[in-house]
């Protein structure tokens, strides 16, 4: 891509945030200084989304008051109980627009820990204004977020890190060691599955007339989402599975599983994606396909180009309860994966099987991890491990833009990017379109071809629309 | 000895033999079986529905004569009925048969799925030909006793895959024979089925049973059961109590075609995954009396004669195959949204529809390519007529399609990827690690399947899915 077009996508990217259409000014990391360095050495961290799993990366960063949490946000009081109680001191604010504004010379860092859609707004609000950003996985709802994600870390200098908290855990550099030194070949397949979805999927969208709890600001919450009526079937967590806020079971699980072969295999930008999903019926030949939400299952391939000596990847993904084959060298009684799911890498001269984060990874034959010798990790653990994930971005931080984390962006990116790739494939074939003699049809149930530099399907137009969506102005 | 044994529990335990009825060996009927008039007197038992049309076919032979008709609900038999008025009419197939013996010489059953085997079985002990819809049976171990019937009883025997007598899958045999791709390997084969709503469990409540229907003679030999109007007249196909789900349904047009043309028999092992159903997050539901709303089986087969062994693997329920590489990006994948079979040999790969229609050596553009000698001769006169015709020139003198020799191993296998099915659904309760109920799953692994003996030989829970209990007086 040229720098000149992709400067304008930027532009195009700004003007559409809400950030900017609420009018207020951003302001170049040189204005602030060295201001944004807390003279304590501790760095200050503001949570954008303090429930859920930010009950568990708030306490990680804070370490036990080796760092500061600076300023509470949340769009539901219920969510930011526990946080409040936790940290009564810090400023508690509803909208991370006013949040930024008021707090953003006491504010070092984002930890933001929200639905799937707000991601990308505040993340790269946070980073206009020079701050470092955790984001948790997947770190976009649309691809052409994370590409601009990628790209501001870059350009503003700030720490990354995605809440794929397996990157920084010992198994997985264990398996990029033991592919990198050949143990497996030449992979060219790897399979990985999750139990995802474990709410509901394939359902009609929820209908009905509710009041907006009190705790609750319905207009933040949905922020550049479309409008729509609140209704309490999206949350708290259930919003995983509407297009509008979530990202199905690739959003919630896929960075879990997908970064363990991305770092190993050095994936890159696929090159070609198809799938199909598991249907859903009302009643005798009366299919229903819901595009407001993600399809019950799924099962998907996705392909990587020869890259360097490395051979072409096939990536198969399957969620919902589907499984791949068991590899002939696993014996009859031995379990596949885990309950959570797991992958199966195959190459030339063996295979490997894992769970998520690459846990309890094995040869297979499982009898072969006996008879090798294993090298020792070539990549340095990280303190803590996969529980260490917050704190090393926190100390990362600290040291500034260059120190090294796990899953920063510019890995993190291209991998939410892949994980995405799936649900534009699953939305492409959920498209449907009435032909000449008003029969519906499904034109995007094929093979799609990705050129990844432009982020463009160049097979099928229709596709394009789920690369970036457009923000609703709040 | 141990398979005697079974078989005649089975022969006790029918409805036949427990209700009394005499089984009269063949050589007492004499030629009496045979139409005086040359005509073929056809007894059918379940006239709606499919069991309509097949009687409808068959009539189309001028030879045959349908001369009785059976059916537990009047609303079904209605057009079967105004069709052959001097057809007479019974509820009971067994007070059928045991009047009219004498004048029937051959019997149609298209049940559901539960009660095939025994009316099937019935009809055979009398003497007398039967055409059985597919799936021959609703359990792999009556499939074996037909089988073993047709034999014995030196009847003339046809399952209703009527695609078997169609000449895509003769040219596919051609094809195969001639060496075009090599060894199979691999079968692939999907279905869009089912195109219900399966799943869900058994619907709620209990309903009135119309005046039109028997509810205890429709339950047949399946166990007591309140009469629940969803089940009438179609959708008992995605319960276990009544059908076979999508692969007894579609399984053997679909199936039919890869297990001729490669020659298959019976499979040596099994294994499986479904799509979990979530109503609310978090926890599964658990529906082990309804079949699933999609899975992926896959059955091995053990290479003949130094061939290799090949695999197959089933989808159903909108889980498609991966596009082959040979396939143009915008090319149809199998039926246009039905199903389809995809053989993968040493040398190349067979695509056909459902039926074993439009067979397509790829790329498609090598098809019009190749030109293979006919050697087997087409069935012009389709499979409903071949019956008739074969029926009246007596056992062993023509050639039918689908007879029971073919048919009962094809629905073995067919029945195994159920057996898988349910097997995956066994549930043990486990100590609680967080105040949930859990479960272990001892069943979702490989099965391995001991043919000659009917039995699975790494899990004995699974056995009780080879072989029903029949309800009380059955």
């Amino acid at each position: 891509m040229s720098s000149k077009k992709s400067s304008i996508s930027r532009r195009n990217f700004l003007r559409n945030t809400a950030y900017a259409a609420s009018g207020i000014l951003i302001l170049p990391r040189h204005v602030l200084g060295r201001g944004f360095t807390a003279p304590s050495d501790k760095l200050n961290i503001a949570g954008v989304g303090v429930g859920g799993r930010a009950e568990t990366n708030l306490p990680r960063a804070y370490n036990n008051g080796s760092d500061n949490i600076a300023a509470l946000c949340d769009v539901d009081d219920r969510m930011a109980v526990k946080a409040r109680g936790m940290w009564p001191n810090a400023p508690y604010y509803k909208d991370y627009r006013v949040m930024l504004e008021k707090e953003g010379k006491n504010i070092d860092a984002l930890l933001i820990t929200t639905p799937d859609h707000m991601h990308a707004p505040i993340a790269m609000a946070a980073m206009e204004l020079g701050k470092h950003v955790y984001v948790e996985k997947p770190l976009t709802h649309d691809i052409y977020e994370a590409r601009m994600l990628t790209q501001a870390a870059k350009k503003y200098k700030v720490v990354t890190s995605m809440g794929n908290q397996g990157s920084s855990g010992d198994d997985i550099r264990l398996i990029e060691t033991w592919i990198q030194d050949g143990l497996l070949g030449d992979v060219h397949t790897v399979h990985v599955w999750t139990n995802r979805p474990t709410w509901p999927q394939g359902i009609p969208t929820p209908t009905g007339q509710f009041e907006v709890p009190k705790e609750l600001d319905w207009n933040l919450w949905l922020g550049t989402a479309p409008q729509r009526d609140y209704n309490p079937a999206y949350l708290p967590a259930i919003w995983r599975g509407w297009v509008d806020y979530g990202s199905g079971s690739l959003g919630d699980m896929g960075c879990h599983f997908i970064d363990v072969p991305y770092f190993a295999l050095k994936l890159g930008y696929p090159v070609s994606v198809e799938t199909s999903v598991g249907s859903v019926y009302k009643g005798f030949f009366q299919e229903v396909i819901n595009t407001d939400g993600f399809p019950p299952s799924a099962k998907s391939y996705i392909q990587f180009p020869q890259r360097g000596s490395l051979v072409p990847v096939k990536m198969i993904w399957y969620d919902g309860g589907i499984k791949p084959e068991r590899p002939a060298e696993l014996l009859p009684d031995e379990p596949m994966g885990e309950n959570s799911g797991g992958m199966i890498f195959e190459g030339t001269k063996g295979k490997l099987m894992a769970g998520i984060w690459g846990k309890n990874a094995t040869l297979l034959p499982t009898s072969r991890m006996k008879d090798v010798v294993l090298p020792k990790s070539k990549f340095p653990f990280v303190e803590g491990g996969a529980d260490g994930h917050q704190q090393q971005w926190v100390k990362a931080c600290k040291q500034g833009y260059g120190a090294y984390t796990s899953s920063d962006f510019a890995i993190a990116g291209p991998l939410t990017e892949t994980v995405l790739m799936g649900n534009l494939a699953v939305r492409s074939y959920q498209y449907s379109e009435t032909d000449a003699k008003g029969e519906k049809i499904f034109p995007g149930r094929k093979k799609l071809l990705w050129d990844g530099e432009k982020m463009e399907i160049t097979n099928f137009a229709p596709a394009n629309q789920f690369v970036k969506r457009n923000y609703r102005s709040y | 000895m141990k398979a005697n044994n079974s078989r005649r529990d089975f022969l006790k335990s029918t409805s036949l033999a427990a209700a009394g009825f005499m089984i009269v060996p063949r050589h007492v009927l004499g030629r009496g079986f045979v139409a005086p008039s040359d005509k073929l007197r056809i007894a059918g038992i379940g006239a709606g529905g499919k069991g309509e049309s097949d009687l409808f076919e068959f009539s189309k032979s001028p030879q045959a004569e349908i001369a009785f008709l059976c059916d537990v609900d009047d609303r079904q038999i209605k057009k079967s009925v105004e069709r052959f008025p001097k057809a007479k009419r019974y509820y009971d197939w067994r007070e059928m048969l045991e009047k009219e013996h004498k004048s029937i010489d051959a019997v149609s059953v298209s049940t559901p799925d539960n009660v095939h085997a025994v009316a099937a079985l019935a009809a055979m002990q009398l003497g007398k030909h039967v055409y059985v819809q597919k799936p021959l049976t609703h359990d792999i171990y009556e499939a074996r006793m037909l089988t073993e019937a047709a034999k014995r009883y030196k009847v003339v025997t046809q399952m209703g895959n009527q695609g078997s007598s169609g000449d895509g899958v003769r040219i596919m045999q051609e094809w195969y024979r001639a060496g075009l791709i090599g060894d199979a390997t691999e079968i692939q084969v999907w279905t869009n089925r089912p195109i219900w709503p399966q799943g869900l469990g058994t619907p709620p409540g209990t309903d009135t049973v119309p005046a039109e229907l028997k509810w205890d003679l429709w339950l047949g030999p399946a166990q007591e059961q309140t009469y629940h109007k969803e089940y009438v007249p179609f959708s008992w196909r995605g319960f276990w109590a009544f059908g076979t789900g999508a692969l007894g349904d579609m399984g053997c047009h679909l199936i039919d075609p890869a297990f001729k043309t490669v020659g298959l028999g019976y499979p040596n092992a099994v294994e499986c995954s479904q799509v979990a159903i979530f109503e609310k997050a978090w926890t599964p539901e658990y529906f082990p009396e309804s079949c699933p709303a999609a899975s992926s089986v896959i059955l091995n087969f053990p290479g003949k004669s130094g061939k290799p062994d090949v695999k197959m693997h089933w989808m159903d329920g909108g889980i498609i195959p991966q596009r082959p590489e040979e396939l143009g990006a915008d090319e149809q994948f199998g039926d246009n949204g039905g199903g389809g079979v995809l053989i993968i040999g040493t040398k190349g790969k067979i695509m056909c529809g459902t039926y074993g229609a439009d067979p397509t050596l790829l790329p498609t553009s090598k098809t019009k390519t190749v030109s293979v000698p006919q050697t087997l001769a087409r069935v012009p006169e389709g499979h409903y007529v071949q019956w008739v015709n074969a029926c009246l020139a007596g056992y062993g003198q023509k050639e039918v399609s689908s007879p029971f020799e073919y048919a009962g191993p094809l629905t073995e296998t067919i029945l195994m990827g159920n057996l898988a099915l349910r097997t995956w659904n066994i549930r043990i309760e486990k100590p609680s690690t967080n105040g949930r109920k859990q479960f272990s799953y001892p069943g979702r692994k490989k099965l391995l399947w001991d043919a000659v003996n009917m039995k699975i030989t790494n899990y004995d829970e699974a056995n009780q899915f080879v072989k029903r209990e029949y309800r009380k007086g059955w």
